[in-house]
Parts: structure tokens; C-alpha cells; sequence
């Protein structure tokens, strides 16, 4: 797995490349914890690139998610793969995050039109 | 078409590492359908981690794993000797809705049996047997099956 970073209006752009497993989510981990550390307050996940998701990448998202809880901004997901979107489904996640189809809608959802 | 194969694999994160790529190559070689392969590529990370994490008690020991393809299905199965566990029996995760009251404990062997059609648990000669189906025909379209 890769990350790339970007950032767009006071946003920052997460995009992890490859396959998020028990292997690779330390890493991703680390990055979005680093993010969360430097004060960061909103932050999209961009899962264009994301071959699949395991529950290890999972519980990366659940406990950035309630980092970023309680403060203003928060956390967008978007470009979901196939696989990624049938992964957050099975395991009940869809419900419990705000997601968008596109990395501008995503984007525009944190900043507002 | 049948094919099948076995690696054997350290009780390690590089060994997770290894019987993925095995997985992989198997599923190039044989035509494996996208969906399939997808499914069984996370539900090997999360077999196989959790028995690196939990299995061993910090000793050193093999994972067998065995791809086995027919034209209805795939199957894998996973054997150690490590300790008797079987984790069907584990405690399922809450499906509470909120955020908050959300934690991930059981997490990974939740999504197995959901990723699946069918997953079964043994404790044969001293050894976890751990067998994961999922049925091909509902696809039909890998490059065998179409004539």
C-alpha cells in the first residue's frame, strides 16, 4: 500500500493505494494518527486506489472517525471501490459514516458549497 | 476444471504475506472470478492474522492452506497446531448504530462468515481445520464456464 496526501481548501486528502490489510493498516494507522496529532480537523479518505479493506483497516477508520468527533469538521469517505463498499456494508459501517461519491463532493461536504 | 493446491506458511505477518500472494497467483493461474477473489483475499488476512496474533503463544509454528476450485466453487481450508481454537464461537460484535458505542472486538471473524457462503470449523488430529466456501455458480462467467 501507498498513501498520497493532498490538500484542497483547508482539507486534507487521504488516498491509500493497494490493499489495506492487516499487514499494511499500521502504516495507514500511523499516517492519519500523525494528520489527527498536527490538529487536522477534517479529513477525507479517498478509496479510489483501494484494491480491498480488511477489519484491520476498518478499525483504522472507526477510531480516526472518533478522533475527529466532538470537534468542528469531521470525516468523509468517498470513491469506494466495489470491494471497500461491500467490506463497510457487511460489517454494518455504512451507517456510521458520511459518504460521497466523488473527491469534490467529499470535499464540499467539510467546506460547504 | 479443478485445481488444487497447498502452501504452507510461517505463523507470521510475512507468512499472512506469502499465502496471499500464493492465493493470488492460484487465482491468476485458474481464472478465479473478481469477486471471489476479493472475498477470500480479506478473509485470508483476517483467518490467518488472527491466528499469528493469537494462536501460538509467542512460539513458532506453520499454517497450511490448502485452494482447491471446482466449477461450483472455491474452497480454502486453513490447518495449524496451534492452540484449540474455534473462533465460530467467539463473541459477535454489537451492531449498535452510533459511532461512540461502536467497538471492533469480533470484528474480523463477523466479516469472514458474512464475506462467505459457508464457514466451518474442525478440530482434527490435534489440529484447528478451518473451511471457507463460496459458490461460483451464481457468476458464471470466468473463462472456463463460458463454453
Amino acid at each position: 500500500m501507498q498513501i498520497t496526501e493532498q490538500r484542497d481548501r483547508g482539507v486534507v486528502v487521504v488516498a491509500p493505494v493497494g490493499r489495506i490489510d492487516s499487514t499494511t493498516s499500521a502504516a495507514l494507522e500511523g499516517h492519519v494518527q500523525a494528520l489527527v496529532r498536527a490538529g487536522e480537523r477534517r479529513i477525507v479518505v479517498d478509496f479510489a486506489g483501494t484494491d480491498y479493506i480488511s477489519s484491520a483497516g476498518l478499525r483504522v477508520m472507526l477510531v480516526l472517525a472518533k478522533g475527529l468527533r466532538g470537534g468542528p469538521g469531521g470525516l468523509v469517505f468517498c470513491a469506494m471501490t466495489e470491494p471497500v463498499r461491500q467490506v463497510f456494508d457487511l460489517a454494518g459501517f455504512l451507517p456510521l459514516f458520511v459518504i460521497e461519491p466523488s473527491r469534490d463532493a467529499a470535499i464540499a461536504r467539510l467546506v460547504g458549497p | 476444471m479443478g485445481a488444487r493446491e497447498t502452501v504452507s506458511v510461517s505463523g507470521s505477518s510475512g507468512g499472512v504475506r506469502r499465502a496471499t500472494e500464493a492465493f493470488e497467483h492460484f487465482s491468476d493461474t485458474h481464472a478465479v472470478p473478481t469477486q471471489a477473489r476479493w472475498r477470500f483475499l480479506v478473509a485470508l488476512d483476517e483467518v490467518l492474522s488472527n491466528i499469528v496474533r493469537h494462536g501460538f503463544d509467542g512460539l513458532r509454528g506453520t499454517i497450511d492452506v490448502t485452494f482447491a476450485l471446482d466449477e461450483r466453487e472455491l474452497t480454502v481450508r486453513v490447518e495449524d497446531a496451534a492452540t484449540r481454537f474455534n473462533p465460530l464461537l467467539a463473541p459477535t460484535p454489537d451492531r449498535a448504530v452510533s459511532l461512540e458505542e461502536r467497538s471492533p472486538g469480533g470484528l474480523g471473524i463477523a466479516l469472514v462468515q458474512a464475506l462467505m457462503d459457508g464457514v466451518h470449523y474442525e478440530w482434527r488430529d490435534g489440529r484447528n481445520v478451518l473451511t471457507l466456501k463460496w459458490r461460483l455458480d451464481r457468476e458464471g462467467t470466468t473463462s472456463h464456464a463460458d463454453h
